[in-house]
């Protein structure tokens, strides 16, 4: 603010001026137009497309049920850990984890088979395994352990050549 | 109606025959066949040509020395086809073969359905696997062949006539043979019961073994062999002298070796003359 003195002529003109003035044209609904953003309708091929992506990425995830067991699913065959270790037990490990992948694609009576067979010879085993154990120097009971255990790998080394469906 | 169409084409090195029911006038040294679905026929004859029988459309094709008859997995239709008899004969997959008048080699593989041979091969290799219909796991090896291998987890394994050498190996299979002259010879099951009517060669070696199952010899009375027989936990018999747990002994001036063992089975030895003569040739019955 200033500090001169008003002049008291300006009064009455000051007085007379309007309260309000309203302008020449609106102007608002022109700035509102170019405030809200464009809306402009969907293309016509979209919802074909996202359909299309569902159906395909639906078809996937089946796929891939189908060719992997459950998380739940019972395992073709197990590594029993009563059994004594044998050389060709790594080479085994490789054989299952094949077979557990592949067991989509093997038939039904293929992995019936195969399961059915494991269990024959995992009870052998352990048969025998408890023969040695109580007399560890039988070199029958030694020689027979061999060929069951032989008899494994060539069990799942068969089925890892079988041909996928 | 089954027509046997004999076209002869000469093929270019990897020039495919269209269609099926055709010959390849070649001289395939290897014929691999894949994917036959249904029953296959497989007859050894004296053409050097590759021919397809039946009602199985079958695709012919493949450079000049190597042979591939193609099924395609469509259909179960039977199908017979001749191929020369010195070939090596590949058969890959399907369902039940029956091979007669070979006398090269023939590699049987994922077969899963029955499987009989019979003729004078050099070599014969038979792997068979459960997943299929029919007959599943049955083998029938028949005829002077000079080396048998079978594989498979079940079912009977019946080889008659062997020469040479012989390996037979299955989980809860039996294992029958008989009428045989080995060389070198193991039978091994898991569960199944072994049976052995035979000759082992001079300096020759037999071994016989199952986990759960009987295994029993039956060897020509003049056997000169060292024994091993071995039931820790079954019986052991045997007409060449008294029975216990384990035996070893030898008889004549030994020579070969048989050894015999089942861990909770029974192991016998029988005396049996002629035991490498065919009595009878009309399949199992003529082993025991």
């Amino acid at each position: 603010m200033s500090d001169e003195p008003r002049d008291p002529s300006l009064d009455p003109l000051v007085r007379a001026l309007p309260t309000s003035i309203e302008p020449p044209r609106d102007l608002w609904p022109d700035i509102e137009r170019r405030l809200t953003p464009r809306r402009r309708g969907l293309p016509r091929w979209l919802p074909l497309a996202a359909a299309l992506v569902l159906l395909l990425l639906g078809g996937a995830v089946l796929r891939r049920l189908a060719r992997d067991p459950m998380p739940g699913a019972a395992p073709v065959a197990s590594v029993d850990p009563t059994i004594p270790v044998d050389p060709s037990a790594g080479a085994e490990r490789a054989l299952l984890a094949s077979l557990e992948r592949d067991a989509g694609s093997l038939s039904p009576e293929t992995i019936a088979t195969l399961r059915r067979n494991l269990a024959i010879i995992d009870s052998a085993l352990a048969e025998s395994r408890r023969a040695l154990a109580a007399d560890p120097g039988n070199g029958d009971v030694q020689a027979l352990l061999r060929l069951v255990q032989r008899q494994r790998t060539t069990l799942l080394q068969q089925a890892a050549r079988l041909p996928r469906t | 109606m089954r027509i046997l169409l004999v076209v002869a084409v000469l093929l270019a090195v990897g020039n495919p025959v269209a269609g099926g029911n055709s010959l390849a006038a070649q001289r395939p040294s290897v014929v691999r066949l894949v994917n036959i679905a249904g029953p296959l026929v497989l007859n050894g004859w004296d053409r050097d040509s590759v021919a397809v029988r039946g009602a199985a459309r079958l695709t012919v094709s493949g450079p000049r020395d190597a042979i591939r008859v193609d099924g395609g997995q469509a259909g179960n239709d039977a199908a017979e086809v001749f191929v020369p008899r010195h070939a090596r004969i590949e058969v890959r997959g399907g369902g039940s073969l029956d091979a007669t008048g070979l006398d090269g080699e023939l590699e049987v593989s994922a077969a899963t359905g029955r499987v009989r041979v019979e003729g004078a091969l050099r070599r014969v290799v038979v792997e068979t696997f459960g997943g299929g219909g029919g007959a599943v796991g049955n083998v029938e090896i028949v005829g002077p062949h000079a080396s048998v291998e079978v594989r498979t987890p079940d079912g009977t394994v019946v080889v008659r006539g062997v020469r040479g050498e012989l390996l037979v190996t299955t989980t809860s299979g039996e294992i029958l043979v008989g009428a045989a002259r080995v060389r070198r010879a193991r039978l091994e099951s898991v569960s199944g019961a072994v049976s052995f009517k035979g000759v082992v060669e001079r300096a020759g070696t037999l071994e016989a073994q199952s986990h759960a199952g009987d295994v029993e010899l039956r060897v020509p009375p003049d056997v000169a062999a060292t024994f091993e027989l071995a039931a820790p936990s079954g019986t052991v018999g045997s007409e060449f002298g008294d029975g216990g747990a384990t035996r070893r002994f030898t008889t004549g001036d030994g020579g070969a070796s048989i050894v015999a063992r089942s861990f909770k089975g029974r192991v016998s030895v029988v005396k049996q003359p002629g035991a490498d003569v065919d009595l009878n040739a009309s399949g199992a019955a003529g082993i025991r």
